[in-house]
């Protein structure tokens, strides 16, 4: 069986501290980084909605099946 | 294993359910395959994550999977585990000013399929989480977290994660976060 992922654990002492002053901080993404994961997210987005609707259609036409998986 | 060319824009990127089950599936990671082979499914029925893949609308390959769930990082003003344990123990649960929590979406599985590597999936769908969380997210969320493998950490710190704690120690993992507020 896959292995166990870990949980988030509480945070104590230095550990907590180290985080919270990192929250406090602001480190804004390079704007060809910010760019980059915006084209990304719209590709993706894209490829989503048509992937779903495509989906959608293949299960209402085989009884709530998808029979891509089938074949997959 | 022979890596193929991706062409992502005859690629689709869907939503799992539970009577989908993938067939077919090598990242070079067992533990991976046998998640989105064996248990993804289940995972989805008990409402435990949500999967999403990767497909290769032409060839019908799953070129790569994702799976999220809810998470929450607390922190805690105690010095350590034991003494958070004693207060415990001694007052029932710690009150707010000892224990705070901010949401968090773990990243609980990411896998490319060793045909498809190198071609930046695993970042273009890393970019897709972290947007979503902040352009159209429905609830808040400002943390992304990770236990990711050893061999994969570098591909991590590369995408802005950061260590949870500086004392990890385990043998198979590191657990990691991403602050949703730098690309607010």
């Amino acid at each position: 069986m896959a292995r166990e992922i870990r949980e988030t654990p509480i945070l104590f002492g230095e550990d907590a501290r180290r985080f919270l002053a990192r929250m406090e901080e602001r480190h804004p993404e390079p704007p060809e980084v910010r760019a980059q994961r915006l084209r990304d997210y719209e590709f993706v987005k894209k490829a989503y909605e048509r992937g779903m609707a495509e989906k959608r259609a293949r299960e209402a036409a085989n009884g709530g099946i998808d029979p891509w998986f089938d074949n997959a | 294993m022979v890596r193929q060319c991706v062409d992502l824009s005859a690629s689709s990127f869907i939503r799992l359910n539970p009577s989908n089950i993938v067939k077919k599936f090598s990242c070079g990671d067992d533990d991976l395959d046998d998640f989105i082979l064996r248990w993804a499914s289940a995972f989805q029925k008990h409402l435990l994550s949500v999967s999403y893949a990767y497909v290769d609308d032409v060839s019908g390959r799953i070129l790569a999977y994702c799976s999220l769930a809810n998470d929450k990082v607390a922190i805690t003003d105690f010095k350590d585990k034991a003494e958070f344990n004693r207060f415990r123990k001694k007052r029932g649960f710690p009150n707010e000013k000892r224990l705070k929590s901010y949401p968090a979406v773990k990243l609980c599985r990411l896998g490319v399929d060793m045909t498809a590597k190198g071609q930046r999936i695993g970042t273009t769908i890393l970019n897709y989480i972290k947007s979503m969380f902040v352009i159209e997210n429905k609830t808040g969320c400002r943390f992304l977290t990770v236990d990711a493998y050893l061999n994969a950490v570098p591909f991590y710190e590369k995408n802005g994660f950061r260590f949870m704690t500086q004392d990890d120690d385990d043998p198979h993992t590191r657990l990691m976060y991403f602050d949703l507020l730098d690309i607010v």
